[in-house]
């Protein structure tokens, strides 16, 4: 599946839940819930599943889900463990496996791409309750129950990189604008508001 | 110094002081309505380790990490969620962490309160300020944290444990981490 098709699957179910986006999710996530109680790990790789741990342990009635990149989850590969260690039962960590850094930028392998086990890291982690998706018609059937039950759950999903925007000397970096490092704070700050007068 | 925390002190304390004891940082934090500690655990805080073991249901949750990384993350996300934490590391987790704290206390403005260790202070050193340490591990802390516009405040004696709760105070009213640097073991009962 598409970056943009598994945004919009757990977008679609997300009800009351926190969403927690790190790299190829924003954009998606942006365009489809601007409103939603949301917020971007950004510039931060590898930040999401932590914060969203913690997010989860403070507000245990609320779900929290994660949009995880797979190179940023390599970067804190302990996460998964913490995850098992404090056992968030409205935890729901979703590893986007598109198998590249840089998505529709460059689109560089990441460590291992093709032999890495992700769901096999999660359970080995301590994690029981992982799950792995190769089409946004298989979320979408799964994720009510996974939703309604106890977590926490880790959920790879099978990403199809976009290939069509990588930079070239025709396409190059474009500069990246103040919000992009401003962001994380205002949405840190509006989220505690909104979550602290629901 | 970027420190607005006016009792800040730069000169060492006697040798012979005694620092706080586990018990004495626990009932602060408790003080201060910490909730949640977020823990790589400390050599140098081990007395408070200790007494968290203690804590029953209702009391302070520690919540163990495998990196400093995690450990600022985690209390981003208890601010957000309503929360309030302290990020109990040592001196080292500051050095592995620094991106995450970057990321989530200085640039998103989360008052993040840490207690951190000076963990392989020399006992030659403890008539001197630690930016004289002969040990890189330990001089670096300060200048490090004046770059990084981080305040801090010392404790080494018992009746310094107040400043615990300055630390609290100034970390809410500029919306950034502060630190609490323990430059002695804290003590055993």
């Amino acid at each position: 599946m598409k970056c943009s098709q598994a945004v919009e699957t757990i977008l679609k179910h997300r009800g009351r839940g926190v969403v927690v986006s790190t790299m190829s999710a924003i954009k998606h996530v942006d365009r489809l819930d601007p409103e939603g109680l949301n917020i971007a790990c950004v510039p931060l790789m590898g930040g999401a599943s932590a914060l969203g741990l913690g997010l989860a342990v403070a507000q245990p009635d609320r779900p929290v889900l994660v949009l995880d990149g797979d190179g940023s989850l390599l970067m804190q590969l302990g996460s998964l463990i913490t995850t098992a260690e404090i056992t968030p039962a409205n935890f729901l960590h979703f590893v986007f496996n598109n198998g590249v850094w840089f998505e529709n930028l460059a689109n560089l392998p990441i460590p291992a791409c093709t032999r890495l086990d992700f769901t096999g890291l999660a359970r080995s982690a301590g994690n029981p309750a992982v799950h792995r998706f190769e089409d946004a018609a298989g979320l979408d059937a799964a994720l009510p129950a996974l939703l309604a039950s106890a977590g926490p759950h880790f959920v790879e999903l099978v990403i199809e990189p976009e290939g069509q925007g990588l930079w070239s000397a025709s396409n190059p970096q474009h500069d990246l604008a103040d919000f992009h490092f401003e962001r994380m704070g205002d949405e840190a700050r509006a989220l505690r508001e909104r979550l602290a007068s629901a | 110094m970027n420190s607005p925390l006016a009792a800040t002190p730069t000169a060492p304390t006697a040798p012979t002081a005694i620092p706080p004891t586990g018990n004495e940082v626990l009932r602060e934090l408790r003080r201060n309505k910490v909730q949640v500690v977020v823990t790589v655990p400390d050599w140098v805080q081990m007395p408070l380790h200790r007494a968290l073991q203690g804590e029953s249901e209702g009391g302070i949750r520690t919540l163990n990490c495998c990196t400093e990384h995690e450990a600022f993350m985690i209390a981003g996300g208890l601010y957000i969620g309503g929360m309030r934490s302290a990020v109990v590391i040592q001196q080292q987790g500051l050095y592995a962490g620094l991106n995450a704290l970057r990321g989530i206390g200085l640039d998103a403005g989360i008052p993040i309160v840490m207690l951190m260790g000076q963990f392989g202070r020399e006992v030659g050193n403890f008539d001197k300020s630690t930016r004289a340490s002969k040990r890189r591990i330990v001089h670096m802390l300060e200048p490090l944290l004046d770059t990084l516009e981080i305040a801090y405040v010392k404790v080494e004696r018992a009746d310094e444990i107040g400043r615990i709760s300055d630390a609290y105070a100034a970390a809410e009213r500029t919306r950034s981490p502060v630190a609490v640097i323990f430059d002695r073991n804290l003590s055993w009962e």
